[in-house]
């Protein structure tokens, strides 16, 4: 039981009486100003409703005072509230006395202390009012130009690039300014707690220390915005708590070493992470392919010139990615056109050698190249003994096998090499049988071979059948 | 095209640029690689500005904008308030004249069945039943939103990024950017529907960019090129050595006036000459084994089909076409529907599911996108009046269906959602502009770098909009 807060809560509900009261007051004393005497033929009449108004105004007060203990709310804003309430009070007290004591007294003058009660009531329940709701309540559903910049929450980090968005600079302290900083400042700081600026978070609180780098369970601040919401140490105690996403990140920062400059990293992010980033912030952590991972240097150009005048398309990947997608135009490859593609085979990343009657004993010749990715050897039908050559290639994910002489065995032992290799065996000597039982064996690689369409029934229109019945 | 500013060689504005910065990087060029400095325009390129995800381009063009809820965006409350009158709160504050004009907006449930297809549980319409077969291959995507309400302006912003005519088309734009790697094919092809063509030769346009890289239009049949070959009389080598002088005298045109269009047009002669060897080449589908054509369906083998155009498409792309742009016209069905879609759905159903499939099995689709749809949809609420057999549905641009399969996007996503009555959307809008740039992503293309400078502004595909469309990619 705590008679306080149990007192403090009628706060809310009993502050509008003096509210409504001091205003009825000043209505009539308005009307009375006019000249409406046969409405208000008195200042008695009003002296009588600004000193009811005052009485429940020192109840709200007292009650007030009481709900202050909670520690529910921003220190900064509370002693506000509360110094402006008390001078409220205290000025309706002089007007009233004014009133009672100096009846010769301008008529004008009276009612311009009054209204300066008036006003001074209407300031001190905003700022009540701004206590419980936060600041951006009023306007929140309102247009755009009433809005400070501040409710507009403009974010900017989509517009960064993935990489240079810091956890802690862009995600984390916003957070903590938006939800905790206005009972947890330099000034304020209940619970003995700061969570302003970074090395803050790392202090000894009253209770234990906010954040500790790399262990969520002692970490005393995700704890808090984790617990369920009824509960009493949930923090913050009023208002809207942390998004789930928010708490994937705080948790994410916290687990991998909360340091100030830390940024996500795909290889240590979740599949949910990386999707609630793309979905919340427009963040995309999504994996990058391989050869958007690796540097090279830019080859020698007239190499590339050479391989172009022997019948090759050569390009880059990008402006500044100089990994080569290299394929043969013409129709019989030479042994002369594979050596000249050694020379660059630690930069050829996509190849494609179709149709140019490219055979075993080439690919004895042909040089490992350690960034391939895909090869099309497509439409070489003397091809067969693929495997020992493909399986120098690490990174290799696609490799395009039709209409080559490659056998079961040989695709076997090609898959055993590869987690998840795509192949392509259409018009091989791979039977469907042996696709199938290939795919079982293989569940992670990809085997696409000729397509064919399940036969179609033209279904009918509902419009039709409902006729029909 | 009236442009006389070829009478001015050169102006004031260029003279002052040219003598400082231009003369010396042309003496530069040509010190490093003499031929190059004089080579047209479709050779060189701007890009890729980072790895592509795509190479190539098929766009299957859906010309009057085919109803997405009798196809592909299901909701099935239409079924529930089939003939009850579509609430005003739905409509929300844009409403099309005609929609406005109607004194009844009865809705209308969806024609034919929905069904979840595939592995990964995407609706779709038992009127594609082929399709249908495919889903786990593509990436639907329900919330697609534009500008116009009607055809003409809607097509020229979806290929342009303007309501407008006269910028370049995406295809335009991408061949610009990126250069072609076939030098005896046009870089940028639109095959039509016989007989339900659709579309326009102002949907093929180059703009302002350099009219290399104009789309260029395939005829069916026995002549896919009017007036390609040589007249009787007139052998190879006759032609050749036409051309040859041709060249020497626009030679001493481009010194005198220095019109690039000189350029452009000598490099679009030594292109004819090569389509004619190249074209009856790659359009002669003769060759093609039955299996082929029985994946493309019956009509695959009578040219000029949409099934016969979809073989062609991957004849092209296979010889390194960069943008093969399709159209089917036909879908703008304000009255009629449930005669007219089931036809149409027919026409294309088959070709469009075989393209992708045929492109998958032969490994084409790693680095081939295809997008499939029109420039608008349709409402839920019949056009005219509902009776048991027949409606119509008018235009709708805010939201509607388009398609994509291959390079770079996700496999089996449906991405976006609309109301309960496919009216307005919900979730993940995607702007036309955003499909632009978000194409041109996966052709390794940065949407804001890739400008061309007319008229005193850089220009872009999608002027000064567009947001990657992060969702769907791969």
């Amino acid at each position: 039981m705590d008679w306080n807060l149990f007192f403090g809560r009628f706060h809310p509900l009993i502050v509008h009486l003096p509210i409504g009261i001091f205003i009825l007051g000043y209505g009539f004393e308005i009307l009375f100003q006019l000249g409406y005497r046969n409405i208000v033929n008195s200042r008695k009449v009003i002296l009588l409703i600004y000193s009811i108004g005052l009485l429940s105004g020192f109840m709200a007060a007292v009650t007030g005072w009481l709900l202050s203990f909670s520690n529910d709310y921003g220190i900064e804003p509370l002693n506000d509230h509360r110094n402006l309430g008390i001078v409220t009070l205290l000025v309706m007290l002089a007007v009233i006395i004014y009133q009672l004591k100096a009846p010769e007294a301008k008529a004008r003058l009276k009612f311009g202390f009054s209204t300066i009660a008036i006003l001074l009531t209407a300031l001190t329940g905003h700022f009540g009012g701004t206590l419980t709701h936060g600041a951006s309540y009023l306007v929140e559903y309102g247009p755009e130009f009433l809005k400070s910049e501040d409710d507009l929450g403009v974010s900017v980090i989509n517009e960064m690039h993935p990489d240079s968005v810091h956890i802690y600079t862009h995600i984390i302290q916003p957070i903590l300014d938006n939800k905790c900083t206005t009972c947890h400042n330099a000034k304020h700081n209940r619970g003995g707690l700061i969570l302003e600026g970074y090395n803050n978070l790392f202090q000894e609180s009253d209770h234990h220390r906010p954040i500790s780098a790399g262990n969520l369970h002692t970490s005393e601040l995700y704890t808090r915005v984790t617990l369920p919401v009824n509960h009493e140490k949930v923090m913050p105690p009023s208002g809207a708590g942390l998004g789930y996403t928010e708490i994937q990140i705080l948790k994410y920062w916290i687990e991998n070493g909360a340091d100030s400059l830390a940024v996500f990293h795909t290889e240590t992010m979740t599949q949910e992470l990386i999707a609630l980033m793309n979905r919340d912030y427009d963040l995309d952590y999504s994996p990058k392919p391989y050869y958007d991972r690796i540097n090279v240097e830019k080859p020698d150009e007239s190499l590339l010139e050479s391989l172009r005048n022997s019948g090759f398309r050569v390009n880059y990947l990008g402006k500044t990615n100089y990994l080569l997608d290299v394929g043969f135009k013409n129709d019989a490859l030479s042994i002369e056109n594979i050596e000249l593609l050694n020379k660059i085979s630690d930069h050829v990343t996509i190849l494609q050698l179709m149709n140019c009657n490219l055979t075993d004993d080439f690919l004895e010749v042909m040089v490992p190249m350690k960034h391939l990715t895909r090869i099309d050897l497509s439409k070489n039908k003397q091809l067969g003994h693929v495997t020992a050559f493909l399986a120098k290639h690490q990174h290799l994910e696609s490799v395009n096998l039709n209409e080559t002489s490659i056998t079961h065995n040989s695709l076997q032992n090609l898959l055993r090499g590869f987690d998840d290799l795509r192949v392509y065996v259409r018009k091989t000597k791979v039977t469907q049988e042996e696709q199938d039982a290939l795919r079982q064996a293989f569940s992670r690689a990809e085997i696409v071979s000729e397509f064919s369409f399940e036969k179609v029934e033209q279904a009918k229109s509902v419009f039709r059948s409902e006729l029909e019945n | 095209m009236n442009d006389h500013h070829h009478h001015h060689p050169i102006s004031r504005k260029e003279f002052l640029c040219k003598s400082t910065l231009g003369l010396g990087a042309i003496s530069l060029a040509s010190l490093i690689h003499p031929l190059s400095a004089f080579g047209g325009t479709l050779n060189s390129k701007v890009g890729p500005h980072f790895a592509p995800k795509a190479k190539r381009i098929i766009f299957l063009n859906m010309i009057g904008a085919p109803s997405q809820l009798d196809l592909f965006d299901y909701k099935p409350i239409l079924t529930k308030m089939h003939g009850v009158e579509l609430p005003e709160s739905v409509m929300g504050e844009r409403v099309t004249a005609t929609a406005a004009a109607q004194a009844t907006k009865p809705i209308v449930r969806p024609l034919y069945e929905f069904k979840q297809r595939g592995q990964s549980g995407m609706w779709m319409s038992d009127l594609l039943p082929y399709m249908a077969q495919i889903t786990d291959e593509l990436c639907m995507i329900n919330s697609v939103f534009t500008e116009s309400v009607q055809h003409e302006p809607a097509q020229m912003f979806t290929h342009t990024g303007s309501e407008i005519p006269g910028r370049p088309t995406m295809g335009a734009w991408i061949s610009y950017g990126l250069g072609s790697e076939n030098e005896n094919l046009p870089n940028y092809i639109a095959l039509m529907t016989k007989g339900n063509e659709g579309g326009s030769s102002r949907l093929l346009s180059s703009g302002f960019l350099p009219a290399e890289h104009q789309g260029v239009q395939l005829r069916s049949g026995k002549n896919p090129v009017l007036f390609l070959n040589n007249p009787p009389g007139v052998t190879e080598a006759i032609r050749r050595g036409q051309l040859d002088h041709l060249q020497k005298l626009q030679n001493q045109n481009y010194t005198t006036w220095e019109d690039e269009s000189i350029k452009a047009k000598m490099a679009q002669y030594e292109m004819a000459f090569r389509m004619q060897t190249s074209v009856p080449e790659v359009m002669n589908i003769e060759g093609e084994p039955e299996h082929i054509y029985e994946l493309y369906g019956e009509d695959s083998k009578k040219p000029g089909t949409f099934a016969s155009n979809c073989l062609l498409a991957r004849r092209l792309i296979e010889r390194g076409v960069r943008y093969v742009q399709l159209y089917h016209g036909g879908w703008d069905h304000h009255s009629d529907l449930p005669k007219q879609i089931p036809k149409n759905c027919k026409d294309v159903d088959q070709g469009s599911a075989a393209l992708i499939m045929d492109l998958k099995q032969r490994g084409l689709l790693e680095d081939t996108l295809v997008i499939w749809g029109g420039e608008f949809g349709r409402t839920s609420f019949s056009q005219g009046q509902l009776t048991k057999d027949n409606f119509g549905r008018d235009h709708h641009p805010d939201a509607y269906t388009m398609l994509m399969a291959g390079a770079g996007v996700k496999k089996g996503l449906t991405f976006g959602a609309t109301d309960d009555f496919g009216y307005h959307i919900i979730e993940n809008k995607v702007h036309v502009h955003d499909i632009n740039a978000t194409i041109l992503h996966l052709m390794g293309l940065d949407h804001e770098k890739l400008t061309y400078k007319y008229q005193g502004r850089r220009f872009r595909l999608t002027d000064v909009h567009g947001k990657l469309v992060k969702g769907i990619l791969s």
